[in-house]
């Protein structure tokens, strides 16, 4: 884990828009709007120049020219993703918007770009006021106008400079994503070896191996969940523990938490079956359904967690929360569930309830926790809202199903093109219309797949129909989700 | 030009040096000192401005972190001298390879920063300097780790089998068996939300806490009856709609009649129009997408009412106290266990959670913990007598080995735990654990602490003086010291005698204790020993015994001030103690006590005596301080004495006598 971004070493490697070209963005933005406030001889348009240009003349450092880009409403620094705040994002989605109806992709800031040209650069495009009658004038207008070290990119220049940039940026995400994975896997197996011998756990290995987990949900969460739909471990205990952790962090990032609290979660969740490695083995690997006896000896792993934890880890915030975590995961809202309460009926915390929402989702689609058959995301989330719903916190589950989609990344679809697609990603307009890799048809698998975000226009003509159980045709959603995509 | 280079890159790099030795000592200071002292602080806050004027100056500051050794730009910057000088130790130690800082690390986030390391250092519970650089993200400090190397080095092999060999890869002819069937199914009937799964449950216990608790009940839970809402119902019929459009568009596809399905009789135009009417580039046959709209979106979209929901479950949540949720997880784990060993389990691990707590600092967890296993060796009862005896080893078990030296340790970090707090931890502990407890009183720092510990062993110590006498004869003065103060409140013939053996105490420190106990000491022996300490060796324990006898006052305290005035060893005494004394028995006895004084007013020197003198004197300025009638008389009637020396001393004493009762004329 670490702070500093891989672009120190080679800055086209950066996935995200380090600290400085986000501050840079954002000043830049706030020029644009205070240049149609006031004009340039104004005390505050003077000091917000001087602010975007030390930050543009600093980025030089780094960067021979520097170029906002806009592809599929992301804005994107020389390739890297610039990331809003939720009210940086309202400011600058109605200039993103303006600059879309202009046919304007972005703008390349040249090295020798003088500090008078910016000045004039954005006195120009304050006065630009867009309505339906004057959108073509105003952009012959701004083909016309030229400023020393600034140039303007169509959307056309943009789209086909830098073809399926996304595509090639989700992949490296996606490369990312599968080496936290791969380590958080490999961390727990040693907590699990250590639990087993009761030795102490290193909580600092874990909690760091949480940290990258954190700042990969933070960066992009679908690369990660699209893992948690692999099935395929010798021992599913481990990729069961990392991908609670990773649906309780995605959650915890919804719900606003600080990275403190984000911290202790993922490391909860990380936590919360640790009780299973003290029943029998041949429980856990059990390949048909449990019987009473199983589950009676089942009933135990919370409170075998919750004192695995405690034995085995220095007590601290975290390992308090994750004994809290293991205990009660199992407890309902309304006291039902297990352990069965026998000294005082204290409430689940926040943290209980959403680990038990990811744990369930979970162990059901997998079908390799508790049940011995695999059912459908779709199907788990119905029944965790219809049959199962006094099981867990209704917000809470709602904000859960906001984050899988009626179609997590993972699933393999039908399409209505008769394609069969792997999801990637839920597409914030539309969680029915997610982003996805359409890997074969009726004729056979693809030699490169197709990369397609269903919610735009471009690929309208496709629908999902159905999500495919791999399993019922011989296939492994493993195979598509690791294959490494040229794009 | 390339010399005066050289100069220069040399002067820079002294200057990063100096900056990060000045690190190291600004840490080393900030870890030592309370954070009110103002060494530290001033020390920090040069450095901040030296640290952010050098960003200024050179821009942003990269380091690469050796395990001895610091480099900057490929230079050596800075070299361990040792275990107590290691700053590339602390980083590189904390898995740090790589440390930067950037202009975005101002004068505030230096403070941040020196925080966050002075509480890595502090911390007695294996804290993580990564971890905890990681949670703060302080702006414009970057740093990389081993684990940046490994990760990056890691290939991601991490499933069971290779791909090749799974189930459903490609056979020999490459084609993958059961592929095509994909296309040909029809299982869109998944989205179906009326059938009705009777596993479907990922546990059985479905058990009301009220119940029995340990046989599984589940199953129940997939009735299928739980009532839908009226949108699960449209969107269930919608779905079922989107079926039956499935089918016909299928039917109509150019692949129908190789899918095989019949035709159902219901038209679906518009499904089928829906369905080609896309413009499928690859004019394959196509499917119609199911209605997912009103399941999808709108629902999961937080409205302010929910973002305010948001806003309550984070605060609600701000609430949580770690300590208290584990003491409480504690109690009811104990309650789980059925048998014997599980039951022992368990306590042993409210054992460590015990000696974490104390670690922590967290004195009233731990002592909350304490008691109710106290509590619970009674609700266990007789008839489980190895359970309660395994509670009762518990409580032995935690006050055992270093625990004491723990417990002080943690007190004397932690000034702010009240005496109310040690109290009551301390009054879980039975008299088995007295002499232990007793121990305490050889670290303990703060007053407030020490007085706890004093009542505490006070309390059980009536009935248990014999270990609490152990702490008199102890070879360290602390552990005395701690007796006298127990053994006084205690306040019994057998305990004032047992304080009798530190009158002679060769430790002085002790002897002054033993005076200041004994004020307060209810026992009318107190006196006496107090009437030995008057002829102390140190004066200033003398003086203080002369005040601590009149400060218990009453005929008492009188009577013993007479008895040392009137003793032989009296006159030996300086002028100062012969006053102190006089005053006293003065104050102590008012009326009383004007006719002893009077003798060594009127006492006749005819060989003008020093020491005779000195009395005469040392008694008017007790007469002066008297506040009785007769010494008032007494004093007048010797303003017009013959003899001049009296005639002055008594009119001067009286000036002093209006002075002590109205004060200085120039007063206002």
């Amino acid at each position: 884990m670490s702070n500093v971004p891989a672009a120190e070493t080679d800055i086209k490697q950066r996935l995200i828009a380090g600290e400085a070209e986000q501050r840079f963005v954002s000043s830049f933005f706030a020029m644009y709007k205070i240049a149609r406030l006031v004009d340039a001889n104004n005390a505050t348009f003077i000091k917000h120049l001087t602010t975007v240009w030390d930050r543009f003349t600093k980025l030089l450092a780094d960067h021979d020219d520097l170029t906002l880009k806009v592809l599929e409403g992301r804005l994107f620094v020389d390739d890297q993703l610039v990331k809003f705040t939720a009210d940086e994002a309202s400011i600058f989605r109605t200039i993103l918007d303006d600059w879309s109806q202009l046919g304007i992709g972005g703008c390349t800031l040249r090295n020798d770009v003088e500090r008078t040209a910016l000045s004039d650069f954005f006195v120009f495009v304050a006065q630009l006021r867009i309505d339906n009658d004057n959108r073509e004038q105003i952009a012959t207008q701004i083909s016309e106008m030229k400023f020393p070290g600034i140039d303007w990119l169509s959307v056309e220049e943009v789209s086909s400079g830098v073809d399926e940039a996304p595509e090639r940026i989700r992949q490296r995400y996606r490369k990312i994503a599968r080496r936290c994975f791969g380590q958080a896997l490999t961390t727990v197996q040693e907590v699990v070896v250590a639990a087993t011998e009761d030795k102490q756990i290193n909580a600092a290995k874990t909690r760091r191996v949480v940290h990258s987990l954190i700042d990969h949900v933070v960066r992009d969460e679908s690369s990660l969940l699209e893992l948690t739909a692999i099935r395929d471990f010798d021992d599913y205990t481990f990729a069961h523990s990392t991908n609670v952790c990773i649906y309780s962090l995605v959650i915890g990032v919804r719900l606003g938490f600080d990275r403190a609290r984000l911290s202790q979660l993922g490391f909860s969740a990380l936590f919360h079956d640790i009780g299973k490695v003290k029943l029998p083995k041949d429980l856990i690997t059990k390949p048909d359904a449990f019987d009473e006896d199983d589950w009676v000896q089942m009933q135990r792993h919370p409170l075998l967690g919750a004192k695995t934890i405690l034995k085995n880890l220095p007590l601290d915030i975290h390992s308090a929360r994750a004994a809290r975590g293991a205990f009660e995961h199992h407890i309902n809202a309304d006291f039902t569930g297990y352990p069965m309460l026998r000294h005082e009926r204290r409430i689940p915390t926040l943290f209980s309830k959403i680990i038990s929402i990811a744990d369930t989702f979970d162990a059901l689609s997998s079908g390799r926790v508790y049940l011995k058959k695999q059912i459908m995301p779709d199907k788990v989330l119905k029944k965790m809202r219809g049959q199962m719903r006094v099981k867990f916190d209704p917000f809470l589950l709602n904000l859960f199903t906001d984050v899988v989609g009626i179609y997590p990344p993972g699933t393999l679809v039908l399409l209505t093109t008769e394609e069969l697609a792997l999801v990637l990603a839920n597409t914030t307009t539309d969680t029915a219309r997610p982003y996805v890799k359409i890997v074969g048809n009726q004729s056979g698998l693809f030699e490169a797949p197709i990369w397609a975000d269903l919610s735009t226009e471009a690929f309208s003509d496709r629908g999902i129909v159905r999500q495919v159980d791999p399993t019922r045709y011989g296939l492994s959603a493993e195979d598509f989700i690791l294959a490494e995509d040229d794009v | 030009m390339t010399l005066d280079n050289d100069k220069q890159n040399r002067l820079r790099v002294e200057a990063v040096g100096r900056i990060l030795k000045d690190l190291l000592k600004t840490i080393k200071v900030v870890t030592l000192y309370p954070s009110d002292n103002p060494l530290p602080n001033s020390l920090r806050r040069s450095f901040a401005e030296r640290l952010v004027d050098l960003i200024e100056d050179y821009g942003c500051l990269s380091f690469k972190i050796g395990p001895e050794e610091i480099r900057w730009d490929g230079e050596l910057v800075y070299q361990d001298a040792g275990k107590e000088e290691c700053l590339a130790g602390l980083f590189f130690e904390a898995g740090i390879n790589r440390l930067g800082f950037d202009e975005a690390f101002d004068f505030d986030v230096v403070h941040r920063f020196l925080d966050l390391v002075r509480d890595f250092q502090s911390s007695r519970n294996g804290a993580d300097l990564v971890a905890l650089l990681w949670e703060r993200q302080l702006p414009g400090l970057t740093y990389a780790t081993v684990e940046d190397v490994s990760l990056a080095d890691y290939r991601g092999d991490y499933l069971a089998t290779p791909a090749a060999s799974r189930a459903g890869s490609a056979d020999d002819s490459g084609k993958i068996p059961g592929y095509q069937k994909l296309f040909l199914d029809d299982d869109v009937v998944e989205l179906d939300d009326s059938e009705s799964d009777g596993e479907f449950t990922d546990e059985p216990g479905e058990t009301p806490a009220s119940g029995t608790g340990m046989s599984p009940i589940g199953h129940e839970v997939d009735s299928g009856e739980v009532p839908m809402s009226s949108k699960d119902r449209s969107s269930t019929d919608s779905r079922q709609r989107g079926v039956s459009d499935q089918l016909d568009v299928v039917s109509n596809s150019l692949f129908g009649d190789v899918l095989g399905v019949d035709a159902p009789d219901s038209s679906s135009l518009a499904a089928a129009e829906a369905a080609f009417g896309f413009g499928v580039e690859s004019s394959s046959p196509s499917r119609p997408a199911p209605d997912t709209t009103l399941i999808l979106n709108s629902e999961h979209k937080l409205s302010a009412e929910q973002e305010e929901t948001v806003q309550s479950l984070v605060r609600q949540d701000a609430d949580f106290d770690p300590w208290e949720s584990t003491v409480e997880l504690c109690k009811e784990m104990l309650y789980q266990e059925d048998t014997l060993p599980l039951f022992s389990e368990t306590v042993d691990i409210c054992e460590k959670v015990h000696h974490d707590l104390i670690g922590l600092g967290q004195v009233r967890e731990a002592g909350r913990l304490l008691t109710f296993l106290v509590e619970m060796e009674s609700r266990v009862g007789p008839e489980r007598p190895r359970w309660t005896e395994r509670l009762r080893m518990a409580q032995q078990q935690v006050i055992a080995g270093d625990a004491v030296e723990r417990l002080a340790a943690a007190l004397n970090d932690h000034e702010e735990i009240g005496g109310d707090v040690v109290r009551r931890y301390l009054s879980a502990f039975g008299p088995q654990a007295l002499l232990k407890i007793s121990e305490l009183g050889r670290h303990l720092t703060h007053q407030d602490h020490r007085v706890a510990l004093s009542d505490h062993l006070a309390g059980l110590g009536q009935n248990n003086l014999a270990l609490i006498a152990r702490g008199v004869t102890d070879r360290d003065p602390q552990v005395v010291i701690q007796t006298i103060s127990v053994l006084s409140s205690i306040g019994t013939d057998e305990s004032l005698g047992l304080l009798k053996r530190c009158v002679d105490h060769a430790d002085d420190s002790v002897r002054e204790a033993l005076v200041r106990s004994l004020v307060d000491t209810p026992h009318e022996d107190a006196i006496n020993l107090l009437r030995q300490l008057v002829y102390d060796d140190v004066a200033d324990i003398r003086l203080l015994a002369i005040n601590s006898i009149v400060l218990r006052r009453g005929p008492l305290a009188f009577e013993a001030m007479g008895d040392l005035v009137r003793d032989e060893q009296f006159i030996k005494l300086d002028y100062a103690e012969q006053q102190a004394m006089l005053v006293a028995y003065s104050v102590l006895g008012s009326d009383e006590a004007v006719g002893l004084l009077r003798t060594f007013v009127v006492r006749v020197n005819l060989f003008g005596d020093r020491q005779a003198a000195q009395l005469r004197s040392a008694a008017f300025e007790a007469l002066a301080q008297n506040q009785g009638q007769r010494a008032e008389s007494l004093l007048l009637k010797l303003t017009r004495a013959w003899r001049p020396s009296i005639k002055r001393q008594a009119h001067d004493a009286v000036d002093r006598r209006r002075q002590i009762r109205y004060g200085d004329e120039n007063d206002e």
